[in-house]
């Protein structure tokens, strides 16, 4: 089996304890919901349902983390760094392991609150008119809020793994020291963002359309997005990513 | 007491090279300014009190520190991904998941290392009586210790790297087990790096010796001549050259 792949799939087998955990939260979650159709209203409920979707990006941020930490905690970071594998490598599986907990996790969300959306005509509801929308014009949308999402929680994982990976180019004070890295990355990546997209601003825009309640009813409005944030975006996260990567793989001591 | 005896073969790079290396942990030097040239197809014993620089070593030498000052070769390669793939490095205590059985950990490893042969593994879980459905957090510290030897034996690395391979076996089992590592299951020209504090039990199987005393190299040289000159076993050099 490949390298990458087998190192992926021991990600993922050490994420099963955290996942099942999430899938019974979610899932009683969604139990208390049902019970409260009466009292709280059924598209209440249904939209209570969505809400998991929030903390799940911070916990797919907290995986990968966690990751990186329990190689150290259980002292079976000289065995994975005496494996024939780049530190990318290393990294790389880890925050595609922590991105597929939240995928799974994030579609087990909406499948739930899809069926119990499918479910409101048995407690006597109209489906919402959902079916207005033109789905052809809100295909841009979808596609930017999922990548911007998934971006999100790729960012904050690979801050995570290079924030406890600087703790341990040293071997005195790794939690002061990591969190100190925490703070200045958080400050470096947005304030840095902010100047360096300043100075791009003159790339185009990019014009899609957002759903958006009003009066009206389910409408959409058009949305604009600066092409300078999204590339600094992608520029600060290969950089990281390289950054994390060279470390796990030279300075890191285990 | 400074003896130096070495053995070099002219026709590829030492399988280790280190050039006054040196690392530091803050104030503290674990290592301070270390020769060493080791040639292949040797038992090399490393031998020194807690605290003497061989943990750090032997680490260095598998790629999972970097040093603060001078060079480290390994088969004429700065550590890396390379050299990893000719390395088996056995650290001390359990560095394996304990959510594996000891078969999905032998088949981990031979994922990275295609050199790991799983007939060779069969054979050497009987010998050290590990069962292939155990967890690794089931196993008590002697299996563990065991089972780093089971994956270690069973691939074919030019060179294996192993720290207090003898910890945590019970008395009766070490002879058994160092005869393994030296014997039957041994590969051809497989050079072996074993840092001990059972010089007496170990001392049998070393080619050459190298103490360390504070990050130095007190004495180095190769075992039998080092026996012969100064008419002491090793474990009574032990006390002599590290006191």
């Amino acid at each position: 089996m490949n390298m990458f792949v087998s190192l992926y799939l021991k990600e993922l087998r050490a994420s099963r304890n955290i996942f099942l955990i999430c899938v019974a939260v979610i899932l009683g979650c969604d139990i208390f919901l049902v019970t409260r159709t009466a009292s709280w209203g059924y598209w209440n409920a249904m939209a209570a349902s969505l809400i998991p979707l929030v903390p799940l990006i911070f916990l797919g941020m907290v995986q990968a983390y966690l990751l990186i930490n329990d190689e150290w905690k259980a002292g079976t970071a000289p065995f994975l760094r005496s494996l024939p594998i780049s530190g990318w490598g290393i990294v790389s599986a880890k925050m595609l392991a922590a991105f597929t907990v939240w995928v799974a996790l994030s579609l087990i969300t909406l499948a739930f609150s899809g069926i119990f959306y499918a479910c409101a005509p048995w407690f006597s509801y109209e489906w919402l008119p959902l079916n207005l929308l033109p789905w052809s014009r809100l295909i841009a949308f979808i596609v930017i809020f999922v990548l911007g999402i998934s971006g999100a929680v790729l960012f904050g994982s690979i801050i995570a793994q290079m924030t406890f990976l600087l703790g341990r180019i040293v071997n005195r004070f790794n939690k002061l020291i990591s969190t100190v890295a925490s703070l200045v990355l958080v400050y470096v990546t947005t304030k840095g963002g902010d100047w360096l997209a300043g100075l791009l601003s003159f790339l185009p825009k990019i014009t899609f359309e957002a759903p958006n309640t009003g009066e009206g009813g389910l409408t959409l409005v058009k949305q604009t997005l600066p092409t300078a944030a999204v590339f600094v975006f992608v520029l600060e996260l290969v950089l990281l990513f390289l950054a994390a990567g060279w470390i796990m793989g030279k300075k890191a001591e285990s | 007491m400074s003896i130096t005896v070495q053995e070099h073969n002219q026709s590829a790079p030492p399988v280790v090279q280190l050039t006054n290396l040196v690392k530091r942990y803050g104030l503290n030097k674990a290592l301070n300014g270390v020769d060493l040239t080791i040639e292949g197809g040797k038992v090399v014993g490393l031998l020194g009190h807690n605290g003497s620089g061989k943990t750090t070593m032997l680490k260095i030498i598998a790629g999972l520190r970097s040093p603060s000052a001078g060079t480290v070769e390994v088969f004429g390669m700065a550590p890396g991904v390379r050299t990893k793939q000719r390395v088996a490095f056995l650290p001390e205590v359990n560095a394996y998941y304990d959510w594996m059985s000891v078969d999905y950990l032998i088949d981990f490893v031979k994922s990275f290392h295609p050199d790991l042969n799983w007939d060779r593994a069969e054979v050497l879980k009987k010998f050290m009586g590990l069962k292939g459905n155990s967890k690794v957090g089931a196993l008590s510290k002697g299996q563990q210790a065991r089972l780093k030897l089971v994956i270690g034996l069973s691939r074919s690395a030019d060179l294996m790297l192993l720290d207090e391979p003898l910890a945590g076996i019970d008395p009766p089992s070490r002879a058994r087990i160092l005869q393994a590592l030296v014997g039957e299951f041994r590969q051809e020209r497989q050079t072996l790096i074993i840092s001990t504090h059972e010089v007496k039990e170990a001392e049998p199987i070393f080619d050459h010796v190298v103490f360390l005393r504070e990050g130095r190299i007190a004495l180095e040289g190769n075992a039998e001549a080092l026996r012969a000159e100064t008419g002491r076993s090793m474990e009574e050099l032990f006390g002599e050259v590290l006191e």
